[in-house]
């Protein structure tokens, strides 16, 4: 017996590894199947109406949902501004595969989406709130737009794709807090602002737009890649890590200057980011590293590694053209 | 007129050791084959060695995890305290010595579930002054030297492979031995998975358990000898007149039984092969059994 087909559904995948786009044909009855496999789906979240105050909702994760009926997942609690509302009131649920979480719609006023996930996928069509990601442990979220502030912050795994912006504290540590994120990998393609990497401990972050003021600011450890112009007072008060900046900065009295060279770790780096189309020259393409130790004003032994190319048209800074 | 060689109806008996695989880059191929020759010398039997390695195969910078030339390496030893010492030592000695190298495990965490620590422990070379990176779940060590830095994987997962593969090929002189032999490590040596430790893969003094002197623990194979026909039950027939071993390591059994196969496959094609066998001790000691009329099943 055939399923009764309603439409095509093109889905455009925001993570570079993924296909750009697939068709899913969506039966009219979610449960009709063919006599030979069993169709799975992402679940779908699509705004209802635009939010007005901010949504938080912990639950929306992969990990939390994937032993969940359809109808369990619809009525579980969302915090609506003040009031405790069910996630179908804000959102139209469709699917069955919950290892996938996708939601369309402006969501900037989501905040927490993907807060301590641990497994599975969320892509966001649009853009997403805060704490977007913080404290994961696992898992991968892609997003489209941009998104706000501590975006990553405190996450001790998986891999986060923003297309667009992110705003302050780009894995960073919570205010009072003694490190920020642990492990994993965060891309943004776009620009991101102050205090990115404030406090990390490991992982990587590439920021692929500009980087605002204090990038790296009392790094502990970890690699942070900057691709185009960064902000004032970059590696303030760093004890360890390493920032890469394929643009001069501006650097002050405390990063003392080491030697030109070609860091092999760099070569891992630059293959390990191909897969997030992220570009790192190597010792393929002539040119040097700076490389600077600081900050010194605090005794710390991070270091600073400046791209100096051989050549004057350099094509590795830069965002990619989409 | 030529003949087929006559396989003996025996088995090649081998046994359990702890195994892993090393890739070492470097700037160019020569450093690389460089870094390899020292890694692997004097590692060709335990009997008098630290661990038995050899050159799996090389890599393009295409292969490699730092985009750089390289080649794979698989060394064994009997328990993973002797591989772990007998591998930090000689990537200290002759690996981070060697200019523009770097070392790094070439099991995934996947493929292995017990490490041995390399760049642990040669990070204290670097007196305070290492860094250590972590991407994903692959950590590395990078220890400044006078040329940059030696960048080498925390640790390298092991395995249980199989050590003591081996063939035994006879011919009437040592010419038409040495070629037949050559034609089976080449034909071995364009496999994953094996090693052939002894040097360029082929032994010419086996060895026998034991010796009149108390002090060794291994022995010329005086039965195969052909100088010694007339004066021992030789077990040469009257037309051999040398005699060679190829020893066969490999990660797994399966591994070690497709390269005895591919051996026997090589010589069999050689005219001037007399004899195919194996040795073994009777079937008592290793527990893997490679029966040389069964190996193509």
């Amino acid at each position: 017996m055939e399923a009764n087909w309603d439409r095509s559904i093109f889905i455009f995948i925001s993570c570079p590894t993924e296909p750009l786009c697939f068709s899913l044909q969506r039966p009219k009855h979610p449960t009709s199947k063919t006599s030979t496999e069993t169709f799975v789906m992402p679940i779908h979240f699509h705004l209802k109406q635009p939010l007005r105050v901010p949504l938080e909702c912990d639950e929306l994760t992969p990990n939390q949902l994937t032993d969940k009926s359809l109808s369990e997942i619809k009525n579980r609690p969302v915090f609506y501004g003040r009031r405790q509302k069910q996630i179908t009131d804000v959102f139209e649920v469709t699917g069955d595969n919950a290892d996938e979480l996708e939601f369309y719609g402006d969501l900037t006023k989501f905040r927490g989406l993907g807060r301590r996930m641990s497994s599975g996928r969320i892509t966001v069509h649009g853009s997403c709130g805060m704490h977007c990601g913080a404290q994961m442990t696992g898992g991968r979220i892609a997003v489209d737009g941009s998104v706000d502030d501590w975006l990553g912050a405190e996450m001790k795994n998986g891999t986060i794709i923003v297309r667009g912006n992110a705003g302050k504290g780009v894995g960073a540590a919570y205010l009072a807090s003694s490190s920020g994120m642990k492990n994993g990998t965060i891309i943004v393609h776009g620009d991101a602002d102050q205090e990115v990497g404030r406090k990390m401990r490991r992982g990587t972050i590439v920021i692929r737009g500009k980087a605002g003021d204090l990038a790296g600011l009392q790094m502990i450890g970890g690699t942070i890649i900057l691709k185009e112009a960064i902000g004032d007072h970059i590696g303030a008060w760093m004890k360890k890590g390493t920032i890469v900046c394929l643009q001069a900065p501006t650097t002050n009295e405390f990063f003392a200057e080491c030697c030109e060279y070609s860091p092999t770790f760099l070569s891992i780096y630059a293959k390990h980011l191909q897969q997030y189309d992220v570009t790192l020259p190597t010792i393929h393409h002539g040119g040097q590293w700076l490389r600077f130790i600081g900050d010194t004003s605090r005794g710390g032994h991070g270091e600073l590694l400046i791209w100096k190319s051989a050549s004057a048209e350099d094509s590795f800074a830069g965002r990619a053209v989409s | 007129m030529s003949r087929s060689p006559i396989i003996d109806d025996t088995f090649a008996e081998a046994f359990p050791m702890m195994a892993t695989r090393l890739i070492i880059t470097a700037a160019d191929e020569t450093f690389v084959q460089t870094a390899a020759t020292e890694f692997c010398g004097n590692a060709s039997s335990v009997i008098g060695c630290n661990c038995e390695a050899a050159i799996e195969h090389f890599l393009t910078a295409e292969e490699t995890i730092d985009g750089r030339p390289g080649v794979s390496i698989l060394a064994f030893a009997f328990d993973q305290g002797s591989l772990q010492k007998a591998v930090s030592s000689r990537v200290g000695q002759n690996v981070l010595t060697c200019p523009t190298t770097a070392c790094y495990s070439g099991l995934l965490p996947s493929e292995s579930q017990k490490k041995i620590k390399v760049g642990a422990l040669l990070r204290y070379f670097g007196d305070g002054y290492q860094f250590s990176k972590k991407l994903e779940n692959r950590r590395f060590w990078r220890v400044p030297v006078m040329d940059g830095e030696f960048v080498c994987e925390d640790q390298f997962g092991i395995v249980k492979g199989v050590g003591g593969g081996n063939l035994i090929l006879t011919a009437a002189n040592q010419a038409t031995a040495i070629q037949a032999a050559r034609q089976a490590v080449t034909a071995i040596n364009k496999l994953p998975d094996v090693i052939l430790p002894f040097p360029g893969g082929i032994v010419r003094s086996g060895s026998k358990v034991g010796s009149k002197y108390p002090s060794l623990r291994a022995s010329t194979n005086h039965l195969w000898c052909p100088t010694l026909k007339g004066e021992c039950d030789s077990d040469l027939q009257p037309e051999e007149m040398t005699v060679y071993e190829i020893v066969i390591d490999g990660l797994s059994e399966a591994a070690v039984a497709n390269a005895m196969k591919v051996g026997t496959d090589a010589l069999s094609q050689h005219s001037g092969v007399i004899r195919i066998t194996a040795g073994n001790y009777g079937g008592k000691l290793g527990p893997f059994h490679f029966h040389l009329h069964k190996l193509s099943n």
